[in-house]
């Protein structure tokens, strides 16, 4: 499978934030974006995902055989909203999202990432580093072929950072595909540097 | 059904664990019933009469006044990112929220009903029919409301605006609602009649507003 971005043209507020932008999302080949504050990189994400409704320009899934396909439902985005709710417990929120994605609870990594301890503690009451990582969970729980992942590292402690490293580098290893905005200095094997 | 069913208790859990909103609906009900009788003093012969048309007006304030809030929490935290992205259960999502809303503010205002009913003097014989009429048309209620609900998505202090916007839509359904709650005067067959309509009202209500739910909250997934 591969997602086409296609001469891509993004307006907001009367100023272009992308123009011509084409490029192809393919499997074992990363995308990282980079670029300044505003330069654009979220609204792709949010292009991409659907939820931003490009100027001109198309985005496209083709299969193996070259035939046109559907993602979206095979996306999974995560940005600056964690999409977590404050009034359930870390545990409620992860409960929602198996039910919801129809996924068993990888107990492991809530281990890894620590938050086993606090599955009973309401979501307002963590930190902000916590709360990125339960909403992490929820892209993780539902093993989607396609992530996007908007700056996914912000408010990480280092040690949380490598566990998101290697679950990024696994999903790359089994064939999907991965685009991440960021502004820290990532790494991955083929990787594809997209500047804006 | 796993993903209804979980958005469905999701919400449930919320709304009962942040109580004051459903607290809020509640005494908002009360406050405007109990206010009428303290209004018109001692003339006890006018309470009855316009009992039914007060619980209907109630009835309809407290369902726009309580409804700003379903969509707004998962817009602001995001969870209504990854809910459009299934664009192909997105209709059946907003079904489920809406049945959560109407579990938990609704159904516990029809079901003091015939208590509001006592207390405004209205004859026993026309309180089950009253408050049958209301239980049907509430879908008919939450749907309309909640389509105002998704128009003002975003914007601050969206209950007056809900009211001004969508007020005008519950005019057909009040008109035979209330004409249905004088049941000694119109007799039976106009009852059944008026629940046939407001049971057409509620189930295009569901059928449609669903859709246009969607595509509104599409077009505002900025």
């Amino acid at each position: 499978m591969k997602l086409i971005i296609d001469n891509l043209h993004l307006e907001r507020g009367g100023k272009f934030l992308f123009k011509d932008l084409s490029f192809c999302l393919e499997s074992y080949k990363p995308i990282i974006v980079m670029g300044s504050n505003g330069s654009g990189k979220t609204s792709l994400l949010r292009c991409i995902s659907g939820l931003l409704h490009s100027t001109s320009g198309e985005i496209y899934s083709i299969n193996e055989k070259g035939e046109k396909i559907e993602y979206l439902h095979q996306c999974n985005y995560s940005g600056h909203k964690l999409a977590i709710k404050n009034e359930l417990t870390v545990q409620e929120n992860i409960i929602f999202w198996s039910r919801y994605y129809k996924k068993e609870i990888n107990k492991d990594l809530l281990i890894k990432f620590k938050l086993d301890s606090l599955s009973d503690i309401s979501v307002g009451l963590l930190s902000f580093g916590q709360m990125k990582k339960l909403s992490l969970i929820r892209i993780f729980l539902a093993e989607k072929s396609i992530w996007l992942l908007d700056e996914p590292m912000v408010g990480l402690d280092r040690e949380s950072q490598e566990v998101v490293k290697k679950l990024i580098e696994k999903h790359i290893d089994l064939g999907k595909l991965i685009i991440i905005t960021t502004h820290t200095d990532l790494k991955f094997d083929n990787q594809i540097l997209l500047s804006l | 059904m796993g993903t209804y069913l979980a958005i469905i208790k999701r919400d449930l859990v919320i709304s009962y664990k942040d109580g004051d909103h459903i607290a809020m609906g509640f005494g908002f009900f009360l406050v405007i019933i109990s206010l009428l009788p303290i209004g018109i003093g001692s003339d006890i012969d006018i309470l009855p009469k316009v009992g039914p048309v007060l619980l209907w007006i109630a009835f309809l304030l407290t369902t726009l006044f309580t409804i700003s809030r379903l969509f707004k929490d998962d817009h602001v935290d995001g969870t209504m990112d990854f809910m459009i992205m299934d664009s192909a259960i997105f209709e059946i999502i907003i079904i489920c929220k809406v049945f959560a809303y109407w579990i938990s503010i609704t159904l516990p205002l029809i079901i003091v009903i015939p208590i509001m009913s006592i207390l405004l003097n209205i004859s026993m014989d026309l309180i089950l029919p009253i408050t049958f009429i209301i239980f049907i048309s509430s879908p008919a209620f939450v749907f309309i409301a909640a389509v105002g609900s998704a128009l003002t998505l975003g914007m601050e202090r969206s209950g007056i605006l809900i009211t001004i916007l969508i007020l005008p839509l519950y005019i057909p359904l009040i008109i035979v609602g209330i004409s249905a709650t004088n049941i000694n005067v119109i007799g039976i067959n106009s009852y059944s009649v008026s629940v046939m309509l407001v049971s057409g009202f509620s189930m295009l209500s569901i059928a449609l507003a669903p859709f246009l739910i969607s595509l509104i909250l599409r077009t505002n997934s900025y």
